[in-house]
């Protein structure tokens, strides 16, 4: 294992004190650090939120891009580079609003990234208006009658697509985040982690003892890779909420079903030098 | 020596496969091809034809007029019978079409019998018309026997279709009162190319080794022809969910080292333009390939317009510099898709190629391309300084480039305002040097443009002004003009942006008249804006359909 330290960089943090992000952030750097990862080996792909900032915190390779695109940037940047480990970090509304359509494909197509999600049930950026996944009911300046649409469930969204790997996890709980983080990584294929995380100035319902009061650990008797049980652990929200590995599908990835990723990174490979007289024949 | 055919029938009929075989046995017969079609969206039914138009000269497009008319269906005849030439034939299937008021044109050849007596099936209909046509010309049957016999990999069709290709060559050489016979001429290294191959195999010699796109004709050419190549280029081409997607897993795939593009219509490329800004706040290379089609949204989606112009050259929220190039014609469109990469590397910009449905499906002759002189320039440092920074501020405002993975560097980059290293940044003063930064690049790509072709008198009365795909046609305007004593010369770009001025502004006092497939003139209002020059005379065309030289020289005789 590496020390944390050499993921410190002089960039400061823009959160509230107090904000789950930097327990997320110190439970990345120490994941990172027992994978023996170092910082030019990872690419960090972020989209915009205060979630999508994190990766500016620490040393990593990082594409800091739109609102709702990073799962496309970092499945191009992992095709591109198979060597890369790609890891896309953003939050809720980043991720299962702007950017659903990406998630849904992504699940299927199943490049072997990972998707890191702060979840805190509301959009801090823009001060508070209810996110894909805020409750029913929670009244915001916007949503003045509550929100009508019942909440999107990104775990039984992603066992419905037969995800690769989708976990839960809650910045309350460090050692179980970097545990969840780590298996992760470490999964072959696309992975899925829902990190759920108070928002300490904009989310009054869903707060820090509210989270704490209900998750659970699914233990060691519990079987992720039955997908009817998964969907019943997808489906308990409320008084109990189960954290962690939800569901495990070891699928191919897309990479290695493509013959042109055999040879190495598809980055490496020589474009000069080519003899192209076969498709000048198709020409004649 | 010239001639038009016109194939016409449903969807489904298979004229497109006449349309080819046809081109590809006049290009080896020696002559030059132009073959354009016009098709409607759908995949069977309605009327759909295609022109192939043959000469000993070159020639760059279709021309009004019909030699030979095949028509597959009674349809055909009807839309197409007053377009026949004095001399010109009708082919037709006499046993299916019972056409009333039949005069010497009509030559009624049972192509359904020939193709189920011969191959046992009524799919061979497309081979026995291309033996009617080879032997009414009385051209040289052992070609169309070796294009047969390379068209089906399966030998036994293969044979199958000889067959009834010579059966119908048999009908077709014995009409003896045909006066238009095309004799046979030496071979060349000549290619036949289609606008949409032509990008194709530009991107891939250019070493595009990642498509993102979502399907949207008549962009989508460029997206089939590399994955008809992908295994054996190491091409990985994947279908997006949506056009958002595409440009966005483009921009990771370039990112992190690969020539990259999309490839699209004006609707999807609209979709798109957020990812464009990106590109040019993260000074991520990437190439855009647009097929233009008539709009607003979903338009006619199978036909030809020029009216993205404007909306390509100004798209995409925020400041920061583009090269947008439009080919004159398919082998042009070979050489710019290279050139858009380069540019798009060197100045690690976006490069925006902007063709049109006219061009993309047209196979035209071209001159044989020339391989051993592409020079493909990555401008990318493997071995970068320890404290590499992505977006170090530099005098050329071009920043070195280097991989994420590689060189045991950090490459960091951002879509919000960021410092050199690539961190997000509010400091303003920060924002105003990379502002500048950015746009320096912008001043240093005008001298990779390339100027306007002239083309016509030197000392000309009136000038044409066109652009794009519009060149074979308003080439060939010029020429039978100049033959009728005008004094008319024509200034052509390919690339338009940033706007290339040192020609225009040679000619700015004399008379232009812009030639365009568009309603508005998009190209005089570029002009004017980056000249002062107003041209007042136009000649725009936006029904669908592409320019032919004689409504060009009708048009220009009518404002002179």
């Amino acid at each position: 294992m590496v020390d944390t330290k050499i993921y410190e960089n002089n960039q400061v943090p823009a959160w509230c004190s107090g904000c789950g992000n930097f327990s997320i952030l110190r439970c990345m750097k120490q994941a990172l650090a027992e994978l023996d990862i170092s910082p030019d080996r990872l690419l960090m792909v972020s989209g915009i939120g205060q979630a999508a900032k994190a990766p500016h915190y620490f040393k990593c390779n990082l594409f800091n891009g739109l609102h709702g695109r990073d799962i496309s940037v970092a499945v191009g940047a992992k095709i591109a580079n198979h060597d890369l480990i790609v890891i896309a970090e953003s939050g809720d509304g980043n991720t299962y609003g702007e950017g659903g359509n990406h998630l849904i494909h992504n699940i299927r197509r199943n490049v072997n990234i990972k998707v890191f999600v702060h979840n805190n049930q509301i959009y801090g950026l823009t001060k508070g208006q209810a996110s894909p996944t805020s409750d029913l009911g929670m009244k915001t300046r916007v949503q003045v009658d509550g929100v009508l649409s019942p909440p999107f469930n990104p775990i039984a969204v992603a066992i419905a697509l037969n995800a690769s790997f989708v976990a839960r996890s809650f910045s309350g709980d460090p050692e179980h985040l970097v545990a969840m983080m780590k298996s992760a990584i470490t999964h072959k294929g696309f992975a899925l982690l829902d990190i759920l995380q108070p928002c300490v100035t904009f989310n009054r319902v869903n707060t820090f003892g509210w989270y704490k009061e209900r998750v659970y650990k699914l233990d060691d008797s519990y079987d992720p890779t039955n997908r009817i049980l998964a969907f019943e652990k997808a489906l308990e929200w409320g008084d109990r909420i189960p954290i962690g590995i939800i569901y495990v599908n070891n699928r191919p990835t897309y990479e290695e079903q493509l013959t042109q990723l055999k040879d190495g990174p598809l980055f490496k490979v020589p474009i000069t030098g080519i003899d192209y007289s076969d498709i000048l024949k198709e020409f004649k | 020596m010239e001639l038009k055919i016109v194939i016409g029938g449903e969807a489904g009929q298979g004229i497109q496969t006449i349309s080819v075989i046809m081109s590809k046995f006049f290009l080896r017969s020696g002559y030059y091809v132009f073959s354009e079609q016009s098709y409607q969206s759908r995949i069977r039914g309605g009327h759909n034809f295609t022109q192939v138009r043959i000469s000993t000269e070159s020639i760059s497009s279709p021309d009004d007029g019909i030699d030979i008319l095949v028509a597959l269906n009674e349809e055909t005849i009807n839309l197409h019978k007053g377009e026949i030439s004095p001399n010109g034939i009708i082919i037709y299937d006499n046993e299916l079409i019972k056409y009333e008021g039949l005069d010497k044109s009509f030559f009624g050849v049972p192509l359904q019998r020939i193709a189920v007596e011969n191959a046992k099936t009524k799919l061979a209909v497309n081979s026995s018309a291309c033996g009617v046509l080879v032997g009414l010309l009385d051209g040289d049957f052992s070609i169309l026997e070796k294009l047969m016999r390379e068209q089906f990999k399966d030998p036994d069709i293969g044979e199958k279709n000889v067959l009834t290709a010579k059966a119908g060559y048999e009908i077709g050489r014995n009409r003896k009162d045909f006066s238009l016979k095309t004799p046979f001429l030496s071979n060349n290294e000549r290619l036949i190319i289609d606008g949409g191959s032509a990008i194709g195999f530009g991107a891939i010699v250019a070493g595009c080794r990642f498509l993102s796109a979502y399907p949207m004709t008549p962009g989508t050419a460029v997206m089939n022809y590399l994955a008809g190549h992908s295994k054996r280029y190491n091409i990985v081409v994947e279908q997006a969910e949506d056009e958002i997607s595409a440009i966005n897993m483009v921009l990771g795939a370039s990112f992190a080292g690969v020539r990259s593009m999309v490839t699209t219509s004006g609707g999807g490329f609209s979709l798109m333009v957020e990812g464009l800004s990106l590109a040019g706040m993260t000074e991520t290379p990437c190439v855009i390939h647009i097929g233009q089609r008539p709009g607003p949204a979903t338009g006619l989606p199978t036909r030809t317009e020029q009216a993205e112009l404007l909306f390509v050259i100004n798209a995409g929220h925020g400041e920061f510099p583009r090269y947008v190039t439009a080919p004159r014609d398919a082998r042009d469109a070979f050489y710019k898709t290279i050139k858009a990469f380069n540019l798009a590397d060197k100045y690690q910009i976006p490069s925006i190629i902007l063709t049109d449905q006219f061009l993309i499906d047209s196979m035209a002759t071209i001159e044989g391309l020339e391989l051993n002189n592409i020079k493909i320039e990555r401008y990318i440092e493997y071995n970068p300084n320890k404290d590499y920074k992505r977006h170090l501020i530099t005098e050329s405002g071009i920043s070195p480039r280097a991989l994420p993975g590689t060189g045991g560097i950090l490459v960091v980059t951002d879509s919000d305002e960021h410092d050199e290293e690539g961190h997000i940044t509010e400091d303003l003063e920060i924002r105003k040097r990379l502002v500048e930064k950015r746009l320096r690049r912008g001043e240093l790509l005008k001298e990779d443009i390339e100027e306007p072709l002239y083309f016509g008198l030197s000392d000309p009365d009136v000038i044409l002004l066109g652009w794009g795909s519009t060149y074979g046609a308003i080439k060939e305007a010029i020429d039978r003009l100049i033959e009728e004593d005008f004094k008319v010369g024509l200034l052509h770009f390919s690339d338009v942006y940033p706007l290339p001025y040192k020609q225009l502004e040679k000619y700015r006092n004399k008379r232009l008249i812009s030639v365009e497939g568009n309603a508005t003139g998009q190209f005089t209002l570029l002009v004017r804006r980056e000249t002062g020059i107003d041209i007042k005379d136009k000649i725009l065309k936006y029904n669908g359909r592409p320019f032919t030289p004689s409504e060009i020289v009708k048009e220009v005789k009518k404002i002179w």
